[in-house]
């Protein structure tokens, strides 16, 4: 249940107080143990596998040559055309900064302020308050190449499962609720006892509008998800029904789940129909009537302001 | 019905279906998130998406028209390898279903999308590059009514491409 809102500011300032001893060794280059140099004049000079550096052989798997001297490749980095052989300090656009002198955020430096999910705030990171419009990926993570879904976004980029599957970034508000970090909606999180009760559109948003699962120490609007916020939820990438995360959504019915979105039908106002998304394919259906009975439901909510 | 009538005679549906087509309410209030540039694209500010304003195999017209060419359906496996670049940009993909759901216009049929940020599409079945759970299936969106199916890849539709903002 990983928070993403982490203030990585404040890991910077926490990890700084250790750099100032550091910070003395920056020029001396480590010494490399065991057997004597093997002198050699250019790299034919050394055996397979090995380069020349001011006169000695070194292996450069591990060791990188600068400057005439030898560094040990996992110490160092490489910043604006520099090597920075001991890896003490960070770059920060192409500019060398002490690891005691803030933090980079949008390739800034910045010596106040935090930096949060990569975005730059002058006080403290946001909290999640309500639909932030993001998409949430899909959860497909094979096959990759070629351009397929896997090649691209936060599957991707964001591929930890401790706070879902991949992609999706989930916090449990209580065992009732579940925060999508990523959309900034709370979700119902369905039981064993309410799963498997159905029914027609003014029931589903009946249930939905007086659901009061997610409140705690905030409270929450709720209502039926639209049928994009629903699709949001499906996790495509699974083998098999419901598709959906099945840590953070357990209890879930391989079924069709009501959305508030009502399908244009202009010839007949209002419209008789609505749409929803079948957990079993991951499809959308704007074919189901609204005085049908017979399908699922889970709130969304939002905090009141 | 005030509402109805203008965006009906705004976007000037003429298609005869007995399937309704047009859209329910004023379309302005749904388009404020985005943007129309003039380089044949729209941006997204919700989504942070950038997606072509034609269909693949149209040519853009500045500024409202997509005309259709010879070819403007693709399967699946060369629907991937279109172009990627398109008014200065190089990172032009398919979308995956999520995405290209995005674009659907519930308040719409046939087609079931805004088509002052995206004109003359047809009311006809899109790619999106999500490989479906079933074995040689993949995702689309049909445009006509706006929903999100999967097909077998072999089947020719047509293609919007995308890129991140």
């Amino acid at each position: 249940m990983k928070k993403i809102f982490l203030p990585l500011g404040l890991l910077a300032l926490i990890a700084a107080p250790s750099a100032g001893l550091a910070k003395l060794v920056l020029d001396i280059p480590p010494i490399l143990a065991g057997k004597p140099p093997v002198p050699c004049e250019d790299d034919t000079g050394c055996t397979s596998g090995k380069k020349c550096c001011s006169g000695s052989c070194y292996s450069d798997v591990t060791n990188f040559c600068y400057n005439d001297k030898v560094y040990a490749k996992s110490n160092g980095f490489e910043c604006g055309g520099t090597y920075y052989p001991t890896g003490v300090g960070y770059c920060c656009g192409d500019q060398h900064y002490a690891t005691t002198d803030g933090f980079c955020c949008e390739e800034q430096h910045r010596t106040s302020g935090v930096c949060c999910d990569g975005d730059y705030y002058a006080d403290a990171c946001p909290a999640p308050s309500g639909p932030t419009n993001l998409l949430n990926d899909t959860g497909i993570v094979t096959p990759t190449g070629g351009g397929q879904d896997a090649d691209f976004g936060r599957d991707k980029t964001h591929p930890d499962d401790t706070d879902g599957w991949k992609g999706f970034s989930f916090t449990s508000i209580n065992s009732t609720c579940v925060l999508d970090n990523v959309t900034g909606l709370a979700w119902e999180v369905k039981t064993t006892a309410n799963t498997g009760s159905t029914y027609n559109w003014t029931g589903a948003k009946s249930y939905a509008e007086g659901f009061t699962g997610c409140n705690g120490s905030t409270t929450y609007t709720c209502r039926l998800p639209t049928v994009k916020e629903l699709l949001g939820i499906v996790h495509f990438g699974k083998a098999a029904a419901p598709f959906i995360d099945p840590t953070f959504f357990p209890n879930t019915a391989s079924a069709t789940h009501l959305s508030g979105t009502e399908v244009a039908n202009a010839s007949s106002s209002p419209s008789t129909q609505v749409w929803g998304v079948d957990f079993f394919l991951g499809n959308t259906d704007n074919a189901i009537s609204k005085e049908s009975d017979g399908y699922r439901v889970r709130a969304v909510c939002v905090p009141k302001p | 019905m005030r509402l109805f009538v203008y965006c009906f005679l705004t976007v000037s549906f003429l298609i005869a279906s007995p399937a309704f087509a047009g859209c329910d309410a004023d379309l302005a209030k749904s388009t404020e998130h985005l943007t129309v540039n003039a380089d044949g694209t729209v941006s997204d500010s919700k989504t942070k998406l950038m997606w072509k304003r034609c269909p693949e195999g149209y040519t853009y017209t500045s500024p409202n028209t997509c005309t259709a060419g010879a070819t403007a359906t693709y399967t699946w496996s060369v629907a991937l390898t279109l172009p990627a670049t398109f008014a200065t940009y190089t990172d032009w993909r398919l979308p995956n279903v999520k995405e290209l759901q995005s674009i659907v216009e519930e308040q719409c049929s046939a087609p079931a999308i805004n088509v002052t940020a995206f004109p003359n599409t047809p009311s006809s079945k899109v790619w999106a590059n999500s490989p479906s759970a079933a074995s040689g299936y993949a995702w689309y969106v049909d445009f006509s009514t706006g929903t999100a199916v999967d097909a077998l890849k072999t089947q020719s539709y047509g293609v919007r491409l995308v890129r991140d903002m």
